[in-house]
């Protein structure tokens, strides 16, 4: 249809657009204004350096040089890699097994459990998080579970901020996010192929390893890249659940736009987080084409 | 699993034997299957005819191991299937589907079975390209399943079940998704495969052209039992019963009285003479097939009168609609040489003579059940 108009009018004297760019247009206005912008934006950034109270645009490689050298960054940095792999891991222990059920075993009540691993998408990120924060602390829920049944005296510590408590949170919000990808999946096999595996001899794990798994695998990859990357720039948990070992770069790189006002090492800071989930998207992507 | 399943070198295959003895099975009250016994021989090639729902499927799926009987027993080369999963049974299934795994080679779909079993790897190549070339397709051997034809898909299909070499292939409406062209051949191959291999083929299908072409024996099922177990012959020009005449094709049926063990009544009152098989007299039903009608001149033997409703030109005949004065009306297929040797204008509305041959006539009894 565009097409059609844009060579009508093509034909117009003074109005000549060229019909790709009627086609490409859109999505290229899209990704300049949410992507090229925003990213050049803070690219540039990182190369500038603060000057007194105005930020200089002057360039500098200082930024990066400061991430590299000082060990606390380097630690904050593996902080959040190593979290967000936990997180990825235990979410897709948790989400595998979940989305089999869904697919394979629960048959009536399939919508309605469905539903139920959807349902906390729908509400806030930040009160999920909070859920947690009342469930673990001193007066929360295991403690006075476990005062009221004898078992302590007074309330325990030890289940609230630390990475204990930071990856428990973390793994309940991603479990949907990991779960509905590799459901997707596992309904696209059909129940044949399965069934052929079956009938050509393969015993039922021998049937899972070789049919249902590597068929699931694009599910698996999305949903375990879409959980390293969210979890690895997570601000909201760290700092609600998170004890002060558990400070993650993004809890780093907000203090950098707020309090230390040093935009440009922010910048620099947001460019390696980018730099280090992209490499990871990369590899599930590789992963994925074998 | 009895020895010869394992036994890859045997020379000569040979075919297993199944045996349903009284077998039911039944999905939330809807009786799928009911006290149904059959005897698979050696070696044949058996159908399973019958439309959606007759329990066709469900009869294969127990023979695979899918599904498991309510009451009865199914064996296999005289074993006892009862709990056997179905990757411990000397049986192998063609899908309708095909079902082959996208994410594998077509080679390493046929030699999945294979590396399955303790074998060299040489060996199950070998094998796997043998039968691929069997199917003549050794040359997409590298390609993935998603990349060939329909037909090819299902010839790997075939190819993935034979390569075992199973006792007894299971095939669910394998021909289903092809085109008529392309089925046909299939039909003649698969009958070429199965008798050079002599494996036991257990086929179901709604078709009752595919049947008729390939079987040795069909067993025609309805509402979960067999209707009639017998020779394509047989079953297409002497079915047992009103079901499964309608079922090969014939389309007429008109109620009569028999009165004598050759002559039946028509409801108008035209007698009609019957070649004398009957025993019984009473009420019943005589049929005939389209193509068995002939036109007839006024006063022959066995001929009806009726009023020409519909004219449809089909090619290889000309299909003729003919309302008799009793309200009955009947389908004539009428050929071009009978329609020379009876001139005369075929108009909608006219009034014409068919003539109902005795030894076309199929006589049942009158069913209680509509």
């Amino acid at each position: 249809m565009s097409g059609a108009v844009a060579m009508n009018r093509g034909r117009r004297p003074g109005l000549r657009l060229p019909r790709g760019l009627l086609v490409m247009g859109p999505p290229l206005l899209y990704l300049l204004v949410f992507l090229v912008i925003p990213y050049g934006e803070i690219l540039l950034h990182s190369i500038w350096q603060v000057d007194g109270y105005t930020i200089s645009k002057s360039l500098t490689a200082e930024n990066y040089a400061r991430i590299v050298e000082n060990p606390l960054y380097r630690q904050v940095l593996w902080n959040s890699f190593s979290t967000a792999l936990l997180v990825t891991l235990f979410s897709l222990l948790l989400a595998y097994p979940l989305a089999f059920y869904l697919t394979f075993v629960a048959s009536r009540r399939r919508q309605f459990l469905y539903f139920l691993v959807v349902i906390p998408l729908l509400t806030s990120f930040l009160l999920r998080a909070y859920t947690w924060k009342l469930i673990l602390g001193r007066s929360g829920l295991v403690n006075s579970t476990m005062q009221s049944l004898g078992l302590i005296d007074t309330p325990l510590d030890l289940f609230l901020y630390n990475q204990f408590s930071l990856v428990l949170t973390l793994v309940y919000i991603f479990v949907p996010f990991v779960a509905l990808p590799i459901y997707a999946a596992l309904e696209k096999l059909s129940r044949d192929q399965v069934e052929a595996s079956l009938d050509l001899g393969a015993r039922p794990f021998t049937t899972f390893r070789r049919v249902i798994l590597p068929l699931s695998l694009p599910g698996v990859i999305a949903g375990c890249t879409f959980t390293f990357a969210l979890s690895f720039g997570d601000f909201v948990a760290p700092s609600l659940l998170g004890g002060p070992d558990q400070i993650m770069i993004a809890n780093v790189i907000i203090s950098q736009f707020g309090t230390a006002f040093d935009w440009p090492f922010g910048s620099a800071l947001a460019v390696v987080v980018v730099a280090i989930v992209l490499a990871v998207v990369a590899f599930g992507a590789r992963i994925e084409k074998r | 699993m009895s020895a010869a399943a394992i036994d890859f070198d045997a020379a000569a295959l040979q075919g297993g034997t199944v045996r349903l003895d009284r077998v039911s099975k039944t999905f939330d009250a809807f009786a799928a299957v009911s006290d149904l016994s059959l005897d698979i021989e050696p070696g044949e090639f058996l159908t399973l005819l019958g439309s959606s729902g007759c329990g066709k499927t469900t009869t294969l799926r127990m023979i695979s191991g899918f599904e498991m009987p309510d009451s009865g027993t199914i064996t296999i080369d005289g074993d006892r299937m009862q709990g056997v999963p179905p990757y411990r049974r000397p049986v192998n299934t063609v899908f309708q589907s095909y079902a082959l795994f996208p994410h594998m080679s077509v080679e390493d779909n046929v030699a999945y079975g294979l590396t399955l079993k303790k074998m060299r790897r040489a060996e199950i190549r070998r094998r796997a390209c043998e039968m691929l070339d069997r199917v003549g397709l050794l040359d997409k051997a590298g390609y993935r399943p998603d990349n060939l034809s329909g037909g090819q898909k299902q010839r790997v299909a075939l190819a993935r079940a034979l390569v075992n070499e199973p006792r007894v292939l299971l095939l669910d409406e394998p021909l289903g998704a092809l085109d008529a062209k392309l089925r046909r051949e299939m039909q003649l191959e698969l009958k070429r495969i199965q008798s050079s291999l002599g494996i036991t083929f257990v086929y179901v299908t709604h078709d009752q052209e595919e049947a008729l072409v390939m079987s040795d024996r069909i067993a025609v099922m309805h509402a979960g039992k067999i209707r009639q177990l017998d020779t394509p012959r047989n079953i297409f020009e002497q079915p047992s019963e009103r079901f499964v005449a309608e079922f090969v094709g014939t389309e007429n049926f008109l109620p009569v009285s028999i009165v004598a063990p050759d002559a039946a009544v028509l409801a108008d009152g035209t007698r009609l003479k019957l070649a004398g098989k009957p025993a019984h007299t009473g009420s019943g039903v005589v049929a005939i097939r389209p193509q068995r009608l002939r036109l007839a001149e006024k006063g022959v033997e066995n001929s009806v009168a009726g009023r020409l409703v519909e004219v449809v030109y089909i090619g290889a005949a000309v299909r003729l609609i003919v309302r008799l004065s009793g309200g009955e009306t009947l389908t004539a297929e009428i050929s071009p040489e009978n329609l020379a040797a009876q001139p005369g204008p075929l108009t909608e509305g006219a009034l014409i003579g068919l003539e109902l041959p005795s030894d076309a006539l199929l006589v049942f009894p009158e069913e209680s059940e509509s």
